[in-house]
C-alpha cells in the first residue's frame, strides 16, 4: 500500500519566531519536521507495515534544506518530494494546496494521502481539505485511527460529540489529529539510512503551475491578549478555604 | 445586490448554536454597514424556529433558505455544492461561518471550489479605510493573532470562532427580511463519506454547563481524575479535561476543552492541574470566572485566573469536595 504524507518543515516553535518585512515568518534557519506531522508519518508507517508492502512518500513545500524531511525519512518513510521555490514566498493555503496537489500527481499510485489537521505555525487547517477538493478525492477529517480494507478506508473521526465511525472509497485524503499515536524516534540506523533515501527536489515550473499572486497579505502579527490576572496565593494548607469562600460568594455552594 | 455579506448556518436550534449564529450576524452586519454591502443569511437545511425574530434583530436584509433532502443529513459534499451554487448566483464579498467541526470540514473546500480566500480561526473583521477587509485570526494554537488582508478581487470565506464576537442586536426597528428559497440542483451529489456509527450525543453538553471542573496533566494518574468528577458532581457542574487526558484515554473526547474540543462558557471554570496552554484557553476563555490550582507558580493558567492557588491539587481537591458536600448537605 502506497501512502503519501504531506509534511511541513517549520522553524522550531520553541525558539524565537522572527518576521520578514511583509509579516511572513522567517524560514531561513534550520527547519524541523512540524510535530503535528509526526503523527501522520507514524500512522502511515504502521499502515505500510501492516500491509507488508508499499511505500511511504513524503510531500512537502518549504524553503531551505530538507532537514525536517530527513527526520521523517529517518523514522522510516521511503522517499520524499520536496518543492522548493523562492517564488512561493508568502503563498496562501489554496496556492499551497495547488502545489501539493501537483506534487501528489507525480507520485504515482497511492491509496491514501495523509496530512495533519493543522500546522503548528500558520494553524489555518485549510490545506488538506483544499488538497482533497483539487484532487477530487473524499476528505476525511480529524482521524484518530485509520484502517484500510476492501478498497475502503475506515476512520474513527472526531466530532463535537465524540467519535463517528466513517468509511470512504480510496484513494482519499485523511487528516490526522495530533496525539493519536506515539511517533517513533528515529534510530541511529534510521538516521544513517535516511541520508541515502531518494529525495526529489522540484521547482514550481517542474509542476507545470503558474502561481503569480496570493489571496491575501498579512497586515500584522501580534501576541494574543490575555485577560488581566487576579490574585495568586501559595497554598499554606488552607488556601482551599479561599476557593470555598469565593464559591459561597458566587452562591455556587 | 452589491457584494453582499453572507452569514451561512446549518439547520439547528440549540441555544449555543443560536448565540453563535447571532454573533456571526452581528459581525456580518457591522462589516456590511462599514463598507456598504447588504447582510444576507443563508440557511442550509431546516430553518431555526426563531428565524424571523433573529433575522429582524440583526437587520438581515434577506434570508436565503436552501432546502433539499440532501442538506438534512449534514453531508459535507452536498453542503459544499450548495454553497458553491449559491455563491455563483449571489457573488458574495464575504461568507461567514461559525467555526465548528462541520464548518472546518467544508469552509476550506468551498473556498477552493469558488476561488475564495479562506481564513479559519477568525476572531473578528475590521474594514480598512480603503474599504478592504482586515480579518483577524488566531495562529500558533491561539498564541498569536494574525491580521490578513484578503485579495479584494475574490470572495473571502471566514470561519468565526465561538465567543470571539459578542452578539448585539441592531437596535431600531428593522423591516422584515425578504425571504426566498434558493434554487439548487444537488442531483449529482453523492456523499463520499458514509457514517457507519455516529458519535452518541447523550446527556448534558459541556458547552451548556454553568460550572466546569477541568482536570489536566497535573493530576498525574487516571484515578485522580475521579476527584475532578466528584467535585464537579458536588458542585452541580460537569467534569472536563485538557487534551492530553483525552489522548491518554482517561476520559472521552466529548469532555475535551480547547481549540480542538469544546468551547465552554460557564460562570465558573475551575482548572486543576491544567497548565493553561493556549489551545486549552481557547475553550474556556469565555468563562465568567476562572479559578486555577497548579503546583507550578509560573503556569500560564495563572495569567487568566481570577483566583489562583499554587499548590498540590491532590491535597486541595479532597478539601473542596468535603466543603462542597457539607454545604450541599447544609
Amino acid at each position: 500500500m502506497n501512502i503519501l504524507v504531506c509534511v511541513k518543515q517549520i522553524p522550531d516553535p520553541a525558539g524565537p519566531q522572527e518576521l520578514n518585512n511583509d509579516n511572513t515568518l522567517k524560514r531561513e534557519g534550520k527547519l524541523i519536521l512540524d510535530e503535528s506531522d509526526s503523527y501522520g508519518v507514524e500512522i502511515a508507517l504502521q499502515l505500510r507495515d501492516t500491509a507488508g508492502e508499499g511505500e511511504v512518500t513524503l510531500i512537502s513545500m518549504s524553503p531551505g534544506e530538507p532537514s525536517g524531511l530527513r527526520t521523517a525519512l529517518a523514522m522510516g518513510a521511503d522517499k520524499a518530494i520536496h518543492v522548493v521555490d523562492d517564488t512561493l514566498h508568502g503563498a496562501d493555503a489554496l496556492s499551497t494546496a495547488k502545489v501539493l496537489a501537483a506534487a501528489v500527481q507525480r507520485a504515482g499510485d497511492y491509496t491514501l494521502v495523509i496530512a495533519a489537521t493543522e500546522s503548528t505555525d500558520g494553524y489555518t487547517g485549510t490545506v488538506p481539505a483544499q488538497l482533497a477538493e483539487i484532487l477530487g478525492l473524499p476528505s476525511v477529517t480529524f482521524a484518530k485511527s485509520i484502517r484500510v480494507e476492501g478498497g475502503k478506508v475506515h476512520v474513527d473521526r472526531q466530532t463535537e460529540a465524540g467519535y463517528d465511525v466513517v468509511e470512504a472509497d480510496v484513494p482519499a485524503v485523511v487528516t490526522v489529529t495530533a496525539g493519536v499515536v506515539e511517533p517513533r524516534y528515529p534510530s541511529f540506523k534510521g538516521i544513517m539510512a535516511a541520508k541515502k533515501k531518494p529525495l526529489e527536489t522540484l521547482a514550481v515550473s517542474d509542476l507545470g503551475l503558474d502561481l503569480s499572486s496570493w489571496g491575501q497579505n498579512i497586515v500584522s502579527v501580534e501576541d494574543a491578549p490575555s485577560r488581566a490576572a487576579g490574585e495568586k496565593i501559595e497554598d499554606d494548607g488552607e488556601a482551599y478555604l479561599k476557593i470555598v469562600e469565593f464559591l459561597e460568594e458566587q452562591k455556587v455552594i | 445586490m452589491t457584494e453582499p455579506v453572507v452569514v451561512c448556518t446549518f439547520g439547528g436550534t440549540s441555544q449555543a448554536g443560536q448565540d453563535e449564529t447571532e454573533a456571526a450576524l452581528t459581525l456580518g452586519r457591522r462589516v456590511g454597514e462599514a463598507r456598504g454591502g447588504e447582510l444576507r443569511w443563508l440557511v442550509l437545511g431546516s430553518a431555526p424556529v426563531e428565524l424571523d425574530a433573529i433575522a429582524r434583530r440583526h437587520a438581515v436584509v434577506a434570508v436565503d433558505h436552501a432546502e433539499d433532502a440532501k442538506l438534512d443529513t449534514a453531508g459535507p459534499d452536498a453542503r459544499v455544492e450548495a454553497v458553491a451554487q449559491y455563491a455563483a448566483e449571489t457573488q458574495p464579498r464575504l461568507l461567514i461561518f461559525n467555526q465548528d467541526f462541520d464548518s472546518r470540514r467544508i469552509a476550506p473546500r468551498i473556498a477552493a471550489r469558488i476561488g475564495a480566500t479562506a481564513v479559519m480561526n477568525g476572531l473578528g473583521i475590521d474594514v480598512a479605510e480603503t474599504g478592504g477587509l482586515h480579518v483577524i485570526s488566531a495562529a500558533y494554537g491561539g498564541d498569536t493573532n494574525v491580521v490578513y488582508a484578503p485579495d479584494p478581487s475574490r470572495p473571502c470565506v471566514v470561519a468565526l470562532m465561538a465567543n470571539a464576537v459578542v452578539a448585539e442586536p441592531a437596535g431600531g426597528s428593522a423591516a422584515p427580511p425578504e425571504t426566498r428559497s434558493v434554487a439548487l440542483d444537488l442531483s449529482a451529489v453523492e456523499e463520499r463519506i458514509e457514517v457507519l456509527e455516529p458519535a452518541r450525543t447523550e446527556g448534558p453538553r459541556l458547552e451548556d454547563a454553568e460550572i466546569v471542573v477541568a482536570g489536566g496533566r497535573g493530576l498525574g494518574s487516571p484515578e485522580n481524575f475521579k476527584l475532578v468528577e466528584t467535585l464537579a458532581e458536588a458542585l452541580g457542574g460537569m467534569a472536563a479535561a485538557s487534551r492530553p487526558l483525552v489522548d491518554e484515554g482517561w476520559i472521552d473526547s466529548s469532555r475535551q476543552v480547547g481549540l480542538t474540543g469544546k468551547i465552554t462558557r460557564p460562570a465558573l471554570y475551575l482548572a486543576v492541574g491544567v497548565s493553561g496552554a493556549t489551545q486549552h484557553m481557547a475553550g474556556c476563555a469565555a468563562a465568567k470566572t476562572i479559578v486555577a490550582v497548579n503546583t507550578d507558580a509560573d503556569a500560564a493558567i495563572f495569567r487568566h485566573a481570577r483566583y489562583g492557588i499554587v499548590g498540590d491539587c491532590l491535597e486541595i481537591l479532597p478539601e473542596l469536595i468535603r466543603a462542597a458536600a457539607q454545604m450541599g448537605a447544609g
